[in-house]
Order: C-alpha cells, then structure tokens, then sequence
C-alpha cells in the first residue's frame, strides 16, 4: 500500500486526511469512512452520507465529488488536446512552405 | 477614522482563513470545485479587460503578425493574467472572506483549498510564459513573468496591505498587458506603448478609488488600507481629482502625438470631459446619498472611459479609414 510506504500506519500519530492543508479538511476527514493499512472503518463521508469503508481503500468521494472530478479530468484533456493543435498550427505557420520541403 | 495605519494587517491572516473556511467539505485536504469554480479563479472579468488592452496593443504595434501568432500571444497574455488573479485568490482569501464583494469567490467560499488555488495559479503562470516565450518571442514572455511576479509579489504580497499607494503602484500590473501585447507583435516596445501604459496606470487610482469611496467599510472590516479608510474620505476625493486631471490630457496625448486620428482626440475628449465632471461631482458631493450615487457614477464610468479609449485605437488600427475620422 503507497501510504503505508509513507509512514500512515494506523500508529501514525496523524492520519493522511488530518494532514490535509486546512483545519476544514482534517474536520470534515474525521468523519470520513475510510480504510487505512487493512483497517475498517465506517463513518460519513464529506457531504453527510453514510458510507462503508469495507469494499474501498482509502478516501470514499461522494457522487457529486466524482461528477466535479471527471468534469476537471475531461476539462484537462482538453486543454492539453487544445495544446497540441495550437504547437502543431504555430511551427507549420513559422516554418510557412519551408514545412514540406526539409530533408526528411 | 480609525487609525489603520498602525494596525498589524499580516497577523489574523492564518486565523481569518481558518474561519473562512470553517464547515468547508474538504475529504482529503482537497476541495473538489467544479470546473466552473477553477474558471472563476481567474477572474474572468478582469481578463476580458486584459485581453482587450492587449489586443489594442497588438493591432497598433509597427510590422505585421501573423493571426495564429497573434492569437497564441493574446491567450497567453490571458491566461497569464488569469493565473495572476488564482495566486491573489490564494493570498488574499483571508480578506476576500470578510469583504462582501469577495466573500463568495471560490477559496474563501470553501469551494477550493488554498493549496488547490496555488498550484492551479501556479502551472498556468508558467505554462503562459513559456508558451508564449517559445511560440512568440522573449520579450513578451519575460514582460509577461515580470506583469505576474508585479501583480502577485509587489501588490497582491507586500503593497496591498502595507500602504494606501497599493494601487497608485500595482496599477502598474493592469497597465503592462498592451505593452505585452505590442512586443509579442513587434518584438519591441513603442513610444505609443508606454503612452498606453501610462493611460492605464493613470486611470487606475480614480477607479479603484471611486469603489474604495463606498465600500470603505468592506476594506477597513478587511484590514487593507485603502486610501479612503487612512487617509479618509475628503483626501480621496481630491486625489481621484488630481489623478483625473492627469489623466484626461494624457489620455488625448495620442491624438496630438500624431499616433491616433481625428475620431480617437474627439472621443477622448469628450469622453475625458465626462471622465473630469464626475470626478469634480465626486469632489463637490461630500455627504449621504448623492455622494455615494457620485462614486459609483465615476466607478462605472471609468470603465466605459477606458473602453471607449482602446475602442477607438483598436478600430482606427483595423478599419482602412478609421484614422482618417
């Protein structure tokens, strides 16, 4: 398990969501269903919901927090699609001709 | 008037943003905003604005650009100037959260974690000027690193709440995108240039100061020092006076400099009249209601004053007879 490479055992004296960059975080992590280094543990998730730790590893998204996040991840592809047609434009636009007739 | 000259303005920034985000859903330290919140990050009205200078800045700059390099600068200088305001977001969210016009944005709102903000702010700052530094050229890739290091370190860091001149010195970040622009096309910077840099910076302190007049209590609640909440609201009034009689000459100065044609000295004259009546209304109109119905005249106008400036140099560079009017 990654996180248990990084010292989260559940001896740790802090959790990974407790390290979380605001005090909201580790708030709102504590009652967050989670399972840690084989661990269980069942709880409420971010927005209220009950949620089991027993079938998944680690942090448990609630489906509106899945939704934002395959919304980001597509919003990402794009702009990195977006990134490789605006290179490919710019060097055929500053090569101009010159593009087809370089020794290959 | 309080005195918040002597205030401590760096200390409740941890505790303020701790309270800011109080009852946040964070999982995992992180957030999970939708895209929507990540595009309100970067402030897209402010970029319109941006986007808009620079744009005037590249259609007036000397030589010809080819469309795609010139709209490859244009989103560079976008998207730099949209990470600058995700890095003031991140900064800034302890006071966004107590300031009404603010508190809503997505950091202070709880939407996205700090950390979020900065790394978003962040990747774009750099993937903006390197992009624009390999696609375009050096110059208006180091002008624009040096707008993002201006806006975030010197104002948004250290003027912001240090002293009541913040935005008389950080207007310089709002004025440099046309001159990013003009080098992006012409690989240099132009006399005509740093004249619209200097409409910008000039135009910047009766329009900050304008909205600072009323909403004074938003920023002294804030802790930020705003000319009106140090030095009062009489001070002000004849500061916004000084720098509009500036700034009208200075603003018709491309007109007589010979670098824009007849239509841009009659709308900015006109439009420069306007601009010196409302901020003598402004000056006159010192108590209640009309006062604050004067301030936010001169706020809004501002804003169309600037708009019609660039207006007419962008379609006197564009349409055949445009200098001829």
């Amino acid at each position: 398990m990654a996180r248990k490479s990084k010292g989260y055992g559940p001896r740790s004296k802090t959790r990974p969501a407790e390290r979380g960059a605001t005090p909201a975080g580790a708030a709102a992590a504590g009652g967050a269903g989670r399972k840690m280094a084989g661990r269980t543990i069942a709880g409420r998730s971010a927005t209220g919901r009950e949620v089991s730790g027993s079938a998944i590893d680690g942090v448990v998204l609630t489906r509106e927090q899945q939704r934002r996040q395959r919304q980001r991840s597509i919003a990402i592809a794009l702009v990195l699609a977006a990134l490789c047609v605006l290179f490919y434009v710019v060097t055929v636009v500053k090569l101009g001709p010159a593009v087809l007739v370089r020794p290959l | 008037m309080t005195d918040l000259a002597s205030r401590d303005y760096d200390m409740p920034r941890q505790e303020a943003l701790n309270a800011a985000l109080h009852g946040a859903r964070a999982v995992d330290g992180l957030h999970h905003g939708s895209v929507a919140d990540y595009l309100a990050l970067l402030k897209p009205r402010v970029m319109s604005l941006v986007i808009f200078t620079a744009l005037v800045g590249i259609v007036r700059a000397p030589g010809a650009v080819h469309p795609v390099i010139a709209f490859t600068a244009l989103l560079c200088i976008a998207i730099g100037a949209g990470a600058s305001g995700a890095l003031n977001m991140w900064w800034d969210a302890d006071i966004d959260a107590v300031m009404s016009r603010t508190r809503r944005r997505p950091v202070p709102a709880g939407r996205i974690a700090p950390g979020e903000a900065l790394a978003f702010g962040m990747t774009l700052s750099i993937g903006a000027v390197l992009v624009l530094g390999l696609l375009v050229n050096e110059l208006s890739a180091a002008l624009l690193a040096f707008t993002i290091f201006f806006y975030v370190v010197i104002y948004t860091m250290w003027l912001k709440r240090w002293t009541p001149q913040n935005i008389v010195i950080g207007g310089a970040a709002g004025a440099f995108p046309p001159m990013v622009g003009w080098a992006a096309a012409s690989g240099g910077i132009g006399l005509e240039s740093v004249l619209l840099f200097l409409i910008i910076f000039f135009w910047t302190p009766p329009h900050f100061w304008a909205l600072a007049l009323y909403k004074s209590g938003d920023y002294e609640r804030a802790g930020v020092p705003m000319l009106p909440v140090v030095a009062g609201p009489s001070e002000t009034r004849r500061q916004i006076l000084l720098y509009t009689l500036v700034l009208v000459p200075l603003a018709m100065s491309p007109f007589f400099l010979g670098m824009a044609g007849l239509g841009y000295g009659i709308v900015s004259g006109i439009a420069g009249a306007g601009m010196l009546l409302l901020a003598a209304r402004v000056y006159r109109r010192r108590e209640g209601s009309p006062a604050e119905k004067a301030a936010r005249q001169l706020f809004g106008f501002s804003i169309i004053y600037l708009f019609l400036l660039f207006a007419v140099l962008l379609v006197e560079a564009v349409v055949p007879f445009g200098s001829g009017l």
